[in-house]
């Protein structure tokens, strides 16, 4: 038997209206206790699932976006030194060894992903083996996505016992056969990664294409660059 | 009554909550969407800016390209300064630009500001259109000059005939300080000879010393390439023409030059015919000393002989051959008849070097030193630039020589000089007086700088 408590609830109970919250009274403790229906208990449900795929997804949308974030910022970071060093070595250059397109999109004549040259620079730390011609060469390792610095020097003999260096290009008759010079390399360093292709081209004026990729983001940076020595 | 407000209260309370939870996460959320789009913006921009800045640098790299390469901008930066326009405020170069540049939404624009001779302001504004409107730009400028000199002043020694040699025999020492020798055929050393130079030894074909003697320099040549030389050109050097001396200038110089206090024949100017310039010297024995910044211009032979001291202070030029100290005695009509000894150079630069006076002793033909030459501790001392069109031939001089300054000719040769040679660079003197600089092929940068 309910216990109406007001008259205004009576008078609604009066006229057969169904209330959405029936309150019973607790017959044995003397106190009221109230509950929810079915249908509060879903709506209820269901806004709380709805506002928490909406806050998920908010989240989430900027964990996506600060990862993209920090995907920029290492490409942009690899990408600057990489050209940054490729730049003050190459412009300083005595020679370029490499042969170079001049244009990009010579199908017969594709622009190569690597580039030799003379040091232009004091050759720190190898000044003490007194070669005259000592060579840089950065290329692209495609299946690591790395960019490789070599420092190299040029010989006749093996390169565990090469103590005369020679130009990239010197070539000796033994035996009737003409005999090149080979590289030797002193170093070689990873100075970059992230990278997806690498491009040299031009005349007089090189043209370097770095394309850098990460976690499908992208950065392609393009420059020029003049020798000053060549 | 008291059940019902508390009642009510529980109720409201509960909704007010929920609402303002909401708000506050939907803040909360909304601003961390907010931080999160700036923050992807940013990172985006920030490529974007790269990208722009290496489109600008590429912009400076085909600026300095053109100022070595392109006719028209190299004409007009290496413009020469005249009287008329000493500061080269004539030249201009048009802004130039390209697009597309690198990318197809790419392009920049090149301006070169003109800063005086050889020196010039480039900026390089790039841009990159992107598909959404939006435009990234970035300026960045430099200063760049050209140095300007003569293209031998580095050399103490220099000789231009494609097939005559830098010849130096029986000398002990020959000392080059801070500078360099330099051959457009071969450098010889023989006979038991020393040679120490302080920078390269440089020749277009050989370096060639004897067994008997010592060249110590940083040699670059066909036949030797020491490491301290530019591989690539130095080794061998290319051939360097003889910069051009301008004999009229230094004719009109004398026509203008005031030598009246030593003349007595009523003429003030200082060009003298050869018997002139002789009558001049034995009018003044032992010791001529010429006017304070003058030019003297002989228009034949100079013959200084027989215990004549001779004081240049400025410019000696003959239109034929220098000989000094190959005559012990002289005879003339005039009184004492016989003079005899050994006579002895000097030429000293008038003013000060910033005022870039020329001096030296300049012969369309060949100078030519004898026995005879050697008076006190030096035989010759002269600061300033000894030029031959020909041959300078210097031998079996008696005393010591000192050169603050340098040698140019067409070929030279040092033999049985046992008193030693010092020659001291002074590319100053030796611009200065060849006159009609020459800028320096390398392009130099001195600010560089990045607006946004």
């Amino acid at each position: 038997m309910p216990i109406y408590k007001s008259n205004a609830n009576l008078q609604i109970a009066n006229n057969s209206y169904v209330p959405f919250r029936i309150e019973r009274a607790a017959t044995r403790s003397g106190f009221s206790h109230t509950g929810f229906t079915l249908v509060e208990i879903l709506i209820t449900i269901t806004i709380f699932v709805l506002v928490s795929i909406a806050v998920f997804n908010l989240f989430s949308f900027g964990q996506k976006f600060y990862g993209q974030g920090s995907t920029q910022a290492e490409l942009l970071q690899n990408g600057r030194v990489i050209l940054e060093r490729m730049a003050r070595e190459i412009r300083q250059a005595q020679e370029i060894v490499t042969p170079l397109p001049q244009v990009v999109d010579n199908p017969d004549n594709p622009p190569p992903s690597e580039i030799e040259f003379q040091d232009g620079h004091k050759p720190f730390p190898y000044e003490y083996l007194g070669s005259d011609y000592y060579y840089i060469r950065y290329y692209l390792s495609t299946s690591t996505g790395e960019i490789y610095r070599q420092y190299r020097v040029y010989c006749f003999d093996p390169c565990s016992t090469c103590n005369t260096y020679f130009r990239w290009n010197d070539t000796r008759i033994e035996g009737g056969e003409t005999i090149y010079s080979h590289s030797c390399n002193l170093e070689e360093k990873i100075i970059g990664e992230y990278v997806g292709d690498l491009k040299f081209w031009g005349a007089g004026l090189i043209d370097i294409s770095l394309i850098l990729k990460n976690r499908g983001q992208e950065l392609n940076l393009q420059t020029k660059l003049f020798g000053r020595n060549f | 009554m008291v059940n019902l407000i508390l009642k009510k209260t529980k109720n409201g309370s509960v909704l007010i909550f929920a609402i303002l939870i909401l708000a506050v996460m939907l803040f909360l959320a909304s601003y961390f969407i907010s931080f999160s789009l700036t923050g992807s913006q940013m990172s985006s921009s920030q490529a974007n800016a790269t990208k722009t800045y290496y489109l600008a640098e590429a912009g400076i790299q085909e600026a300095i390209f053109k100022l070595k390469n392109d006719a028209s901008w190299k004409n007009a930066f290496e413009t020469k300064p005249t009287t008329e326009d000493p500061t080269c405020s004539s030249w201009s170069i048009s802004p130039y630009k390209r697009s597309p540049a690198l990318f197809e939404n790419g392009a920049y624009e090149i301006g070169v500001k003109n800063l005086g001779c050889a020196k010039a302001e480039i900026t390089s504004t790039s841009t990159i259109i992107f598909s959404s409107g939006r435009i990234a730009q970035r300026v960045v400028k430099i200063k760049v000059f050209k140095a300007m000199g003569n293209p031998i002043s580095d050399f103490s020694v220099f000789t231009g005939g494609s097939s005559e040699n830098i010849y130096i025999k029986s000398t002990d020492p020959l000392n080059i300080y801070n500078g360099s020798l330099f051959s457009n055929n071969n450098i010889n050393i023989k006979y038991s000879s020393r040679v120490n130079v302080d920078n390269k030894a440089l020749a277009h074909n050989q370096i060639n010393v004897s067994s008997n003697s010592e060249l110590e320099a940083t040699t670059c040549s066909a036949n030797i390439c020491d490491s301290g030389c530019a591989t690539s050109i130095e080794c061998p050097p290319a051939e360097i023409p003889m910069p051009p001396l301008d004999f009229n200038f230094y004719y009109q110089a004398a026509e203008n030059s005031d030598c009246s206090f030593l003349r007595i024949d009523g003429k003030t100017n200082c060009l003298f015919t050869p018997k002139e310039f002789e009558n001049l010297m034995w009018q003044n024995y032992p010791g001529l000393s010429l006017p304070e910044g003058a030019v003297a211009y002989i228009s034949g032979d100079i013959n200084i002989r027989a215990g004549q001291i001779l004081t240049v202070n400025g410019v000696l030029a003959a239109d034929r051959d220098a000989n000094i100290g190959e005559d012990y005695c002289w005879t003339s009509g005039e009184y004492p008849f016989l003079r005899c000894g050994s006579s002895q150079v000097i030429v000293n630069r008038p003013g000060l070097p910033a005022e870039n006076k020329p001096a030296g002793i300049l012969a369309q033909r060949k100078i030519n030193t004898g026995g005879w030459l050697g008076f006190g501790t030096k035989a010759l001392d002269i600061n300033g630039l000894i030029y031959a069109g020909d041959e300078i031939k210097i031998s079996s001089v008696g005393a010591f020589i000192e050169i603050h300054g340098g040698i140019a000719s067409r070929k030279f040769s040092l033999s049985s000089m046992w008193n030693g040679v010092d020659i001291y660079l002074d590319s100053d003197v030796i611009t200065d007086t060849f006159g009609n600089p020459e800028y320096s092929p390398i392009i130099t940068i001195d600010h560089w700088e990045e607006e946004y």
